[in-house]
């Protein structure tokens, strides 16, 4: 029934491709969120006060299209 | 200058030396109704790579865990000064009680799920598969993940101060509230557990205990 390879160890120091997913996913999708608005400097020029929501949705939607493989091997621990 | 923030901590923890944080800002530490604020001064983030970023975001995360409970901010969370003392004066009873309730301990995290998914999502998706028969075996792989879960959970039952799991897209996803000087011990248990050979658990932490924070609503 069991094998010895199918539980796998997936450090928090993106040491491999699997342990950046995991981090990535956590410091993306959780913690705590407080509110801000606050000017931000583009290309040399201010944008005014923009909400932090649209900080955070572009961050997002800018890691989620990076292109990160799936592990092609997980080790033990 | 806007400050990105990294965390609160609780003053009484230990003391650390504040790491280099994100682009090489300096991490800072401010007291700001009983707690510790980590923050650097970062006048943009545009310059540095978003995977970049967010590693050295974690790394002083996973710095201040190692010797603190930590309730980290999402990242990028950038404000003013004065935002920083108002909205941590606003919320710091209720961080008060989050770090009250997960003192000491950390968070470990086992994501279950199917070798096979792949394959058999593209069987289904190409019309070889009826439409009860995919619901049927869908019911049956989620019986299995939860079965999966609970040999995890039994096996280190004895560590597990709490438990929280969640389903999605054919996958498991527990998280286990255990004390920081069980960690080892609790990924050796780990190692030696025997579930399905159709299915990969994968074990990852130490954590900030962010799913426990709040009370379980159940």
């Amino acid at each position: 029934m069991a094998t010895p390879h199918n539980i796998v160890f997936s450090d928090t120091d993106a040491n491999d491709e699997t342990s950046l997913l995991d981090i990535l996913d956590h410091v993306l999708n959780q913690g705590a969120i407080i509110r801000g608005n606050i000017i931000i400097s583009l290309a040399g020029v201010d944008l005014i006060y923009l909400g932090l929501d649209v900080i955070l949705t572009s961050v997002e939607t800018a890691l989620k299209h990076m292109r990160i493989e799936p592990p092609a091997q997980s080790r033990r621990s | 200058m806007p400050l990105l923030l990294y965390g609160v901590t609780e003053v009484r923890g230990n003391v650390l030396d504040l790491p280099t944080g994100v682009g090489g800002a300096q991490v800072q530490r401010i007291e700001v109704s009983g707690l510790s604020c980590f923050y650097s001064l970062n006048s943009t983030l545009s310059g540095i790579p978003p995977r970049e970023s967010a590693l050295q975001f974690h790394g002083v995360l996973q710095a201040i865990l190692s010797a603190q409970d930590i309730i980290p901010f999402r990242f990028p969370t950038l404000v003013t000064d004065a935002e920083l003392q108002s909205q941590v004066q606003e919320h710091a009873a209720e961080y008060h009680e989050w770090l009250a309730r997960i003192r000491g301990r950390v968070q470990m995290e086992m994501r279950i799920e199917y070798r096979d998914l792949e394959q058999d999502s593209a069987k289904a998706d190409a019309g070889e598969v009826s439409g009860t028969k995919y619901l049927r075996a869908r019911q049956k792989r989620l019986s299995m993940l939860e079965a999966a879960a609970g040999v995890l959970k039994s096996k280190a039952a004895d560590f597990i101060q709490g438990w929280r799991q969640r389903s999605s897209s054919d996958r498991l996803r527990c998280f286990a509230l255990v004390r920081r000087e069980v960690v080892a011990d609790f990924r050796h248990r780990m190692g030696s557990a025997e579930i399905s050979s159709a299915l990969t658990a994968r074990i990852s932490g130490p954590w900030p205990a962010m799913e426990f924070f709040r009370e379980d609503r159940k």
